[in-house]
């Protein structure tokens, strides 16, 4: 009797290991996760339609052609940093109100309008994006975890993610609103919530599509599509720290306020 | 036909947490001489310090034999004069021989980036993740990171001369044995103050002793500063699930709009 059992479970171990029921069970297995490694950066998505604009429509400083659905405050705030001359309808804001240009650490967000590289690794539990501009780190925890109570608000902000078919999803919170959302100038609040989806869409490309959602800043949640080309081998992320040029033995750390923007 | 259904359930139960379970095999390493050495690391005990980084006096860790954070080895390096004079300059008036160097000649209190491997000697967590053609480096100070590039490249020439240096890798029985150099000179190579030129190479040799423990061989080499080369080791704790690396980032509380570069 017992000897029945046994070859019985001995032949429905075997038979349903080859059942696509176990595939299903092992969903995120290496095999099904989608490679989106590499470095990435907006060098040869070629030029748009306008000055400002690449290829795929979006501005290189930005994320959408239409200026955001920006609350009155913020849509101030947007016009007074954007008024003077610009090179083009697309440019960044100017730098005199530019906290990346004094030193302030960029976004999360802002890190995909800059015309500099960035590497996507994946790792078990978690994604790294390595971006070249100012060395940051951004971790992506793809272990299940959710966003912690009462974490701090980070330059980085706090993401998560996981893979869904052919793209990675993130989720991102506690973003500094000290830093602008792009460097167009868009501002918003620290309740600033960003879902991203990247996708490979052919070897060489890289798209990232994003839903800005911020009651405090925007109308309404809103949405923009970014490419990135895969870089050739060879190019390497190389080391560069923001106003490397201002340190100074002597100019030492004093706590400041800093004025809100005009 | 009661026991086959059981039979198919049991069998179906049993793939389930077996095929779960099993480890995803992820490719990490080059070769059979390569080891896992993937974890949040920190000093022995870290993950149990109050919030308020209560614990032991330098002295009396190295009282108790634990090497205090702040250096890589209990012995005086041998200094060559110029060395000795910036050495000296930066502890003046310092009682403790573990207290950190002055703060007003400290690149790190200053704003600077650590640099490698003074980052070795501040009391923050880092992060190993590695495929097999880099091992990174990613630290809570400074959010600063290091590649290690374990893909067979040499040092290229004309590569510029940065805060981390430029690091190359390869396994050697379960080792990653790196070697950096193209150093610059701005930053201290420990908390205390002693100094480097951009002569300076680093030899580390990174061993996953245990599966909770981690240790760092180092030989400094920096003729301009040392008389001979010299070694120094660091042991770090695997900190347990749910220890995140928090951001950090020097100096951001006197960003200023207004103030340029």
């Amino acid at each position: 009797m017992l000897r029945l059992w046994m070859q019985c479970m001995l032949v429905a171990g075997v038979v349903l290991a080859a059942l696509p029921i176990t595939s299903l069970v092992l969903a995120q297995t290496p095999a099904s996760i989608p490679d989106l490694s590499g470095v990435w950066e907006r060098r040869g998505v070629g030029t748009g339609p306008e000055p400002g604009l690449g290829a795929d429509g979006a501005p290189a400083f930005g994320f959408t052609k239409e200026a955001p659905p920006l609350q009155p405050w913020a849509l101030e705030q947007y016009n007074a940093v954007r008024n003077g001359p610009l090179r083009n309808r697309y440019d960044k804001a100017l730098d005199e109100f530019d906290p990346g240009l004094h030193c302030f650490p960029h976004g999360p967000t802002r890190l995909f309008t800059v015309p500099w590289p960035f590497e996507l690794h994946q790792f078990p539990h978690v994604v790294v994006l390595l971006s070249e501009w100012d060395h940051w780190v951004r971790r992506i925890y793809m272990d299940g975890r959710g966003h912690p109570d009462g974490y701090p608000v980070t330059w980085m902000g706090h993401s998560i993610g996981k893979y869904e078919d052919d793209a990675l999803v993130v989720d991102t919170v506690k973003i500094n609103d000290r830093a602008w959302v792009d460097a167009m100038g868009t501002p918003h609040s620290p309740d600033l919530h960003v879902v991203e989806r990247f996708r490979r869409v052919n070897q060489e490309t890289l798209e990232g599509s994003f839903l800005f959602e911020d009651p405090k800043a925007f109308t309404r949640p809103w949405t923009a599509k970014k490419v990135f080309r895969l870089q050739p081998p060879g190019r390497d992320i190389m080391e560069h720290l923001i106003c490397e040029d201002w340190l100074e033995i002597g100019k030492k750390r004093q706590p400041t306020i800093a004025p809100s923007f005009p | 036909m009661r026991n086959i259904v059981l039979g198919l359930l049991l069998g179906a139960a049993g793939m389930f947490v077996i095929l779960r379970w099993m480890p995803a095999p992820a490719a990490t390493t080059t070769g059979p001489a390569g080891a896992d050495l993937t974890g949040t690391w920190d000093r022995p005990g870290a993950a149990k310090e109050s919030p308020t980084g209560a614990g032991f006096t330098q002295n009396a860790q190295a009282r108790l034999g634990i090497l205090p954070r702040q250096v890589f080895t209990s012995e005086e390096p041998p200094m060559t004069p110029w060395a000795a004079a910036k050495f000296a300059e930066a502890r003046k008036g310092k009682d403790d021989i573990y207290e950190d160097g002055r703060d007003e000649l400290d690149p790190s209190y200053n704003c600077f980036p650590p640099g490698t491997p003074r980052v070795f000697t501040i009391p923050r967590p880092f992060e190993i993740r590695q495929h097999p053609d880099v091992v990174l480096l990613l630290f809570e100070t400074y959010s600063a990171m290091r590649r290690i590039h374990t893909d067979g490249r040499g040092h290229p020439d004309g590569y510029p001369v940065t805060w981390m240096g430029h690091s190359i890798g390869r396994w050697e029985d379960g080792t990653l044995v790196a070697d950096t150099t193209l150093l610059n000179d701005k930053t201290w190579l420990d908390a205390l103050g002693h100094p480097h030129s951009d002569a300076l190479r680093v030899e580390e040799r990174f061993r996953r002793v245990a599966q909770d423990r981690l240790e760092i061989d180092f030989v400094f080499d920096d003729p301009k500063a040392y008389i001979e080369p010299w070694t120094g080791k660091k042991v770090y704790e695997l900190m347990p699930p749910g220890f995140e690396v928090m951001e950090d980032y020097t100096c951001d509380d006197r960003l200023q709009l207004g103030v340029k570069r």
